[in-house]
């Protein structure tokens, strides 16, 4: 009996797509960890405890807090447990390919295998395995491939390595949805255990006592730093600890922290006033094992980073080290703000109240990062070029026998009109009306010039609009965008008598072909002239009679 | 507007909204088992790609194996690769329309309620 037993059908599967010939493996429930947490987790605001009231939080807001942190980990709950359902259905599947690459190895070992096959459900008959080598693979969506046992193994192996893969993002899912439990669960624990809120309760006067305290030391601190620092002028004592955040800010963001916290320091001491005391020090100790987190080490960065400036003398002093600090950041930056400001700064820089405002003027803005034009700001002129700049283009063109025009066409010849009114209005400087327009420019109908002089130097002939006399006045719209668009050879000749036209000039279609690309060479021998000022394209008609 | 008509017409607005959310739910259920497809093919694409000429290739059509040519093969499964990318792109694309409108929708029944709540306060403070 021959048997064609495709293994990785009946027991590595079919791929991904029909996980669910698989009975789900029970799950596995878990409950939360509670765990007592033995380290204090503080959380201390910055820059002091305040005192709180008695009556804690808002009730009503806790409450609901409470109710969505719930509805969340009840969330979280259940992604974790997908996650492990499916993570136990892919080992349970490695664990399968494992098994059938052991198979397939001991499968060809011997030509004919003696088994127990089963017939139906209920029934097994003894049989043979023959053809031991040949395996029939499933590889996905309904394909076979026959293979060799060995080529067999090989696509286990692979499959093997996906499993692998899935595995491990599935663990990663499940450890990140574990971490976050675990946190949420130690929140909502709160009070018990070994945690503890660090809650001091002292008065109003209390803490204003204790605030005059903070700054007196603070500004003792601010003054024996700066003491010994005006011995070592050139470079401040960079803060001890900066904050961690500071290390990923990079250079010119480290530099401009250095400079907010020094000038806040400044600002500080000023704002107090003088007077001061020599700071104890072990009170600065005690603050720093008591608090862990970043802000108390902005703290302390604070108290320590008084390092340049007391009062008065300082505030010059910083204001001097700012200068070359700002000129610094101007080249970093390169910004404007930084360079309009310098001037300024320099004048500014007598009185130390000026200084102050100044620096701090910038610092806001350099520290903003924000470029201002304002005083670049120049008002947006249309620059239309005069007629000897290289901007204009100056192509010639003809309506007939006359020389070219020399109107002067503008950039691109788009300005055209304008640029010839503009021209026009130069030269003439009093058209009024329509007949002046006629006046200006209905000359190269009648004449040829080279001139522009010559244009408004005779006297046109004086013509009625509506004849279709030999200078058409209707076209003298015309021949100014004609001008205007210098490229094209303009538009077709209006419906007037042709012959009439001719009369006075050739069409400005010369119907001469100047130049073709296969016909260059034929070209260039009969209009020599045109070779040379025109490309060799087709659209371009204009021609230079 | 009346304060009943008002309701009516904010139970209407919440249906269209269920139904939108519905067809939301089915469309992005589609999308995942197309991505499930598309991953299995890509397997096979693989798969067929590393296999050489001499093996041969079956396809299950109903209940029987039908031959293949191996060239035949590789092209079907890379026209399926492709066509399934096709349709996820156009059931993503219908997932964000549907999105959208189920966004409008919310807002809209959001401004109905609100009305309502309001019609209902001056009444009572009527």
């Amino acid at each position: 009996m021959r048997v064609v037993w495709a293994f990785s059908r009946e027991e590595s599967g079919k791929g991904d797509s029909s996980f669910s010939l698989y009975q789900a493996a029970p799950r596995i429930t878990r409950e939360p960890r509670v765990r007592k947490v033995s380290s204090h987790q503080l959380i201390a605001p910055a820059g002091g405890l305040r005192p709180r009231p008695k009556s804690q939080d808002n009730p009503v807001v806790f409450s609901e807090n409470l109710a969505n942190l719930l509805e969340l980990k009840r969330v979280h709950q259940e992604r974790l447990e997908k996650v492990e359902d499916e993570l136990s259905k892919l080992q349970k599947y490695k664990k399968d390919y494992e098994h059938l690459l052991k198979r397939l190895k001991t499968l060809p070992d011997k030509i004919t295998h003696e088994v127990m096959v089963p017939l139906g459900t209920l029934a097994v008959v003894p049989g043979q395995l023959i053809h031991t080598n040949e395996v029939l693979v499933l590889l996905g969506d309904n394909w076979f491939a026959e293979r060799s046992a060995k080529q067999a193994i090989h696509i286990v192996r692979r499959r093997i390595k996906d499993c692998e893969d899935k595995i491990r993002s599935c663990e990663e899912t499940q450890r990140i949805h574990l971490g976050w439990l675990k946190e949420a669960e130690e929140v909502l624990q709160g009070e018990q255990g070994d945690q503890v809120e660090i809650i001091e309760e002292m008065t109003e006067e209390e803490y204003q006592r204790s605030q005059e305290e903070h700054r007196r030391r603070v500004k003792a601190q601010y003054t024996q730093l700066t003491e010994s620092s005006t011995c070592h002028p050139a470079s401040p004592p960079s803060p001890p600890s900066p904050p961690a955040y500071v290390e990923g800010l990079g250079e010119g963001g480290k530099r401009s922290y250095e400079d907010l916290m020094r000038r806040l320091d400044q600002l500080e001491v000023e704002e107090l006033g003088e007077g001061m005391e020599p700071l104890e020090e072990e009170d600065e100790e005690e603050e720093e094992e008591e608090e862990e987190d970043d802000e108390e080490e902005e703290e302390e960065d604070e108290d320590e980073a008084f390092s340049t400036g007391t009062a008065n003398d300082a505030n010059t002093e910083k204001a001097v080290t700012f200068k070359p600090r700002l000129r610094l950041h101007s080249a970093e930056a390169g910004g404007c703000v930084e360079e309009d400001r310098a001037p300024t700064d320099d004048t500014d820089d007598e009185s130390s109240s000026h200084g102050s405002e100044k620096p701090l003027f910038l610092r806001k803005h350099r520290l903003k990062r924000r470029v201002s034009w304002a005083d670049d700001a120049r008002p947006l002129y249309t620059i239309i070029p005069d007629d000897s700049s290289a901007d204009i283009h100056h192509i010639a063109y003809t309506s007939g026998s006359t020389a070219p025009s020399t109107l002067p066409l503008g950039v691109d010849g788009a300005v055209g009109p304008a640029a010839a009114v503009k021209e026009a209005a130069e030269y003439e400087g009093d058209i009024k009306s329509p007949s002046d327009i006629f006046k200006v420019f209905g000359q190269p109908f009648s004449q040829s010039f080279d001139d522009k002089d010559a244009v408004l130097s005779s006297s046109p002939p004086i013509k009625s609009i509506l004849k279709k006399s030999m200078s058409l006045p209707a076209d003298a719209p015309y021949q100014m965008w004609r001008g205007g668009r210098g490229g094209r050879g303009g538009p077709p000749p209006p419906p007037s008598p042709p012959p009439k036209r001719s009369l006075s000039f050739k069409p400005a279609f010369s119907y001469r072909v100047l130049e073709r690309k296969g016909a260059a060479a034929a070209a260039a021998t009969t209009t020599t002239t045109t070779a040379s000022t025109t490309s060799a394209t087709k659209i371009s008609k204009v021609s230079r009679l | 507007m009346g304060p009943g008509a008002l309701q009516k017409k904010l139970e209407e607005e919440v249906e269209a909204y269920k139904k939108i959310q519905k067809d939301i739910s089915k469309t992005s259920g589609l999308r995942t088992q197309l991505d499930v497809q598309l991953n299995e093919n890509k397997v096979v694409k693989e798969e067929l790609d590393l296999i050489n000429e001499e093996n041969v290739v079956y396809k299950l059509i109903g209940p029987a194996l039908i031959r293949q040519d191996l060239e035949e093969a590789r092209q079907n499964v890379s026209k399926r690769v492709d066509y399934i990318q096709q349709e996820i792109k156009r059931h993503g694309n219908t997932i964000e329309k549907l999105e959208k409108e189920a966004e409008a929708k919310r807002e809209n029944i959001a401004k109905h309620q609100q009305q309502l709540q309001q019609m209902m306060m001056k009444q009572a403070a009527k």
